[in-house]
């Protein structure tokens, strides 16, 4: 029997959390995944949680979650006084703009799931007002990453974008979810359309994988 | 159109912070989250329920670390559930208190979740060679994974060297992964 440690043990080491992350850090991820995918296998005397404790949990979830959507009343308010300043036209423009745009995208799941794309074309700061300024148009804030805008009529932006790397748009419905992109944004905004947008309760923004802001939409 | 997996599925609902792919998971593996926390963390009280709310809301809080192209989310979800439980007991310093409880006993028949193995229908492969494994074998596996215990631990417990604890693992956990790459490749 030998006392030297390889390859193999450090990931079974690894996968049984069985000795210290010093003697195990350079263990094989791919090689640790199989083992894990074993331990997976196993019968574990399964225990059916008190019916409480679901709705503990995801409460405790959304709150995590929420952190990011905690944005101050402070912040609200300079947004709105911001808008009521900045020029009112071009809805047609914004609508025109972001229809004839590049499909990047397409959530093709069936109703009442919405389908959506999204929109390469470059989309200026008053088009994007005069979109939140339309009847029925609903809003978000995305934490600190940026807002959202979805009109009545389909059309919908993420604009105020501080993060200029490639995002991924989630409309998420009561029927399920659906992602658009990534794509990075163009001068702060991210445009796209979708098909149902009375359906669309939350936007997120998603991030090499991650949610990185999530905002419900209210009336503007 | 080539079929999606549940659970790269769920993967794009949590990424998009759909609430309700969260309590379909839940739903669907809680049982088994719990089953495991509650095993590792025996007699510390609470901390079971606590491990598995931790597990899913760490799920939800981060869900791109889980890659459908690395392995189910059964096994992403219980091997986080493990490690977090093995934290705490380890933690608590609760070691010493389990070891003297447990003394050098084997694991306990009345209580070993894989008894009655022989009795299913075949439900796994891992499961049957988990069950025809060597005694000795088994049980270091058992006693690590189940009970959370280092590979030093085991030895002290089984009052062996620790050397010939890992290689009895190694050895179990070899040919339990073997089963299950052929049990996937084959039909």
């Amino acid at each position: 029997m030998n006392d030297a440690w390889d390859a193999e043990d450090r990931a079974i080491a690894r996968a049984l959390d069985a000795d210290s992350d010093d003697r195990t850090r350079d263990a094989d991820p791919r090689v640790v995944d199989e083992y894990r995918a074993v331990l997976g296998h196993l019968p574990v005397g399964e225990v059916r949680p008190a019916p409480e404790l679901e709705h503990r949990m995801v409460t405790a979830a959304l709150e995590r979650r929420a952190a990011t959507d905690n944005i101050t009343s402070i912040e609200r308010t300079r947004s709105r006084a911001l808008r009521r300043v900045r020029v009112a036209a071009l809805a047609t423009a914004v609508t025109a703009a972001i229809v004839v745009g590049v499909l990047l995208a397409t959530g093709t799941s069936p109703a009442p799931v919405p389908s959506g794309r999204v929109s390469l074309t470059t989309v200026r700061r008053a088009e994007i007002d005069s979109l939140v300024r339309a009847p029925g148009s609903r809003v978000g804030v995305l934490g600190a990453v940026g807002r959202v805008v979805l009109a009545s009529n389909g059309n919908g932006a993420i604009y105020d974008l501080t993060v200029d790397a490639p995002l991924a748009v989630g409309l998420v419905s009561s029927g399920g979810t659906t992602v658009l992109g990534p794509v990075r944004p163009r001068a702060g905004v991210i445009a796209f359309v979708v098909d149902h947008p009375e359906r669309v309760r939350t936007v997120t923004l998603i991030r090499r994988g991650s949610v990185i802001a999530t905002a419900a939409l209210k009336a503007g | 159109m080539p079929e999606v997996s549940p659970d790269r599925l769920w993967s794009q609902r949590l990424i998009a912070g759909d609430e309700s792919a969260l309590r379909e998971v839940y739903r669907d593996h809680a049982p088994a989250v719990l089953g495991l926390a509650t095993r590792v963390l025996g007699s510390l009280e609470g901390q079971a329920e606590d491990v598995m709310q931790d597990v899913f809301v760490r799920l939800w809080e981060h869900p791109g670390q889980f890659d459908p192209a690395r392995g189910h989310l059964r096994s992403y979800l219980l091997a986080m559930t493990h490690s977090r439980a093995v934290e705490r007991v380890r933690a608590e310093d609760s070691q010493r208190r389990r070891l003297e409880a447990a003394g050098n006993q084997p694991v306990d028949p009345a209580t070993d979740p894989s008894r009655g193995l022989t009795s299913l229908d075949s439900r796994s492969a891992v499961q049957r060679v988990l069950a025809d494994l060597p005694p000795e074998q088994r049980i270091a596996i058992e006693m690590a994974y189940y009970r959370g215990l280092s590979y030093r631990d085991v030895a002290v417990a089984l009052a062996e060297p620790e050397g010939t604890v890992r290689y009895r693992i190694r050895a179990g956990m070899q040919k339990m992964r073997a089963a299950l790459q052929a049990e996937e490749v084959s039909p």
